[in-house]
């Protein structure tokens, strides 16, 4: 397959999956209400922390380099959940397919398989770029956030972190069709990220080697990165040392994430088990 | 009452229903572990997400908390025991989350077309609602039990500030959570969707201050959450795990508590039952 045709079949794949999420209005709200639910109450939780009186955020700035604790939750979380919609789409489309009895047909067609997942996540990107800005702007009118950005800084940030994250989904769908089972695997594999990768509290606050571990998860750096630039305005000479650590992960995430889509999607071939959930 | 040959036929009887009666329970609750157990991820999923919220809950409040302890959160609720706070906050949501979920089961059932052949089985449908209730109970109890020995070694929990009503207070909360799971569950029944008890799920966090008091939240919403007897529940709970400063009087919260645990069992009774009947006139147990 050329990579004209390539195009269009992404292209394809994204304008059919966009158009079953608008077919159904009341789903769509749900995309852009349902993320500030999940944010609100961490904020809260801050908040009542924090005190009446803004006792604790003393130590929170030590920890976190910001006294912008909402907006330290409110990036961190709105990425989290930009991931989380990710693996969902990924797993749950691999596993309809699977329970349609449609996989093992799409799978015989000459299409990469890697670009098949690719025209899912296009169109998650469109939606998630929308869920993003819709919580910022709820954000912006409940709590009163406030954002600062280097624009061309920012967008590559942005780019860098796509890769990163999306090269994880690659990982994700190899696992949910080995496994069969979509709502575990995203379930558990979304809440360890939660915990590990800082997403609502700053790494220095776990212990030595949950920080080590945390500090493995492609979202943690990217979460860094953005929060440089949303939170506190630096520019690229400040984080050049954490962007070229995110262009390491923007490269070596989707490599490996489709050597184990690859090597997973092999083990299921052989035991014959493709088209069984 | 005398021994007549009649009143023993009756008790023989009564006895003989109650036996059948425990053995759809048993039916139940076991079909439904089996389920579970069959899909490994979903399995220890359900096992490890109580204890990976309290971490992150943990792990947020210690972000305040300095070299002299949690001086905000002593500030805002009257008590430096965060730890007892979050800890019982979040495994009580785990058992919220258990009963909203009971809803999904129904619907599940519904989906692969066996809530029709369910339901045509001579077994009581009183029987058949303990048996969800007691799986998801039983569920949500060992992944708590395994949390709160987690937490204790990882965390250090304290014990209760005042045990006898801890306990107390504990019992009671369970029953209205089991009184929302059938009110939610007859909403499932009657919509054929799971929609608004996802989206029920999603807001409530919010409006019952999961991991803090209500009385953060702006005054509109602040009068919703007043609305709901979980509010109460929680906010008593807490007191008398942690000592935390309740949001309401906490007789007004304990008097709210008992009522709604006499009254949504058997709301949601009732409703499931007139439910079932509509479903039954409109013939749609089989659609979704």
């Amino acid at each position: 397959m050329n990579l004209a045709a390539g195009f269009r079949m992404v292209l394809a794949l994204a304008r059919k999956k966009l158009a079953q999420e608008l077919a159904y209005k009341a789903s769509l709200l749900m995309w852009f209400i349902f993320p500030f639910l999940f944010i609100a109450p961490y904020v809260y939780q801050a908040r009542f922390f924090a005190g009446p009186g803004g006792e604790g955020v003393g130590a929170f700035t030590r920890l976190a380099g910001t006294d912008n604790y909402l907006g330290f939750i409110v990036v961190g979380a709105t990425l989290w959940y930009w991931l989380t919609n990710l693996l969902w789409e990924i797993g749950f489309s691999i596993r309809d397919e699977q329970s349609m009895g449609t996989l093992e047909q799409l799978w015989l067609t000459p299409a990469p398989r890697w670009l098949l997942i690719t025209g899912n996540a296009a169109a998650n990107t469109v939606i998630n770029t929308f869920m993003s800005l819709a919580v910022l702007g709820i954000a912006h009118l409940w709590f009163g956030l406030r954002l600062t950005a280097d624009p061309g800084l920012l967008a590559l940030a942005c780019g860098l972190s796509w890769l990163a994250l999306y090269g994880m989904g690659f990982f994700y769908s190899g696992l949910v069709m080995l496994l069969k089972e979509a709502e575990g695997v995203v379930r558990l594999g979304n809440e360890v990220v939660l915990a590990l990768a800082g997403v609502t509290y700053p790494l220095a606050v776990l212990p030595g080697w949950a920080g080590v571990l945390g500090k493995a998860i492609p979202l943690s750096w990217a979460l860094k990165v953005l929060r440089g630039i949303l939170l506190e305005g630096r520019g690229w000479a400040a984080l050049s040392g954490d962007l070229l650590v995110l262009a390491l992960f923007a490269i070596l995430t989707p490599a490996a994430g489709l050597a184990c889509f690859g090597a997973l999607e092999r083990v299921t071939r052989r035991r014959g088990i493709l088209g069984e959930y | 009452m005398s021994t007549s040959p009649a009143n023993v036929g009756l008790a023989t009887a009564g006895s003989g229903a109650a036996r059948e009666w425990l053995a759809v329970v048993r039916a139940v609750t076991r079909r439904q572990f089996v389920t579970l157990l069959r899909y490994q991820a979903s399995f220890w999923a359900s096992l490890a997400s109580p204890f990976l919220s309290l971490a992150v809950a943990m792990f947020l409040a210690k972000a305040f908390a300095g070299a002299a302890g949690p001086e905000g959160f002593a500030a805002s609720s009257g008590t430096a025991d965060f730890r007892s706070y979050l800890t019982l906050s979040v495994l009580f949501w785990a058992f919220v989350e258990s009963q909203l979920s009971f809803g999904f089961g129904l619907l599940g059932e519904m989906e692969r077309g066996t809530l029709e052949s369910l339901f045509l089985t001579p077994m009581p449908r009183s029987a058949y609602l303990v048996g969800m209730a007691l799986y998801s109970f039983a569920r949500t109890g060992l992944s708590v039990g395994l949390t709160l020995a987690a937490g204790l070694l990882v965390f250090g929990i304290e014990p209760p500030f005042n045990p006898a009503w801890a306990v107390g207070l504990t019992v009671l909360n369970l029953v209205v959570v089991h009184g929302y799971g059938l009110v939610l569950a007859a909403v499932v029944l009657l919509v054929r969707s799971g929609a608004f008890t996802y989206a029920w799920g999603s807001v409530l966090p919010l409006l019952a201050g999961q991991t803090f008091s209500v009385g953060l939240l702006p005054a509109p919403l602040r009068a919703i959450s007043a609305a709901l007897p979980l509010t109460y529940g929680l906010d008593a709970l807490r007191w008398a795990f942690s000592g935390a400063r309740p949001a309401f009087p906490l007789g007004l919260e304990v008097a709210v508590l008992a009522l709604s645990a006499v009254a949504l069992p058997a709301i949601g009774l009732a409703l499931f039952g007139r439910v079932e009947r509509i479903a039954r006139q409109r013939g749609s147990f089989g659609q979704f």
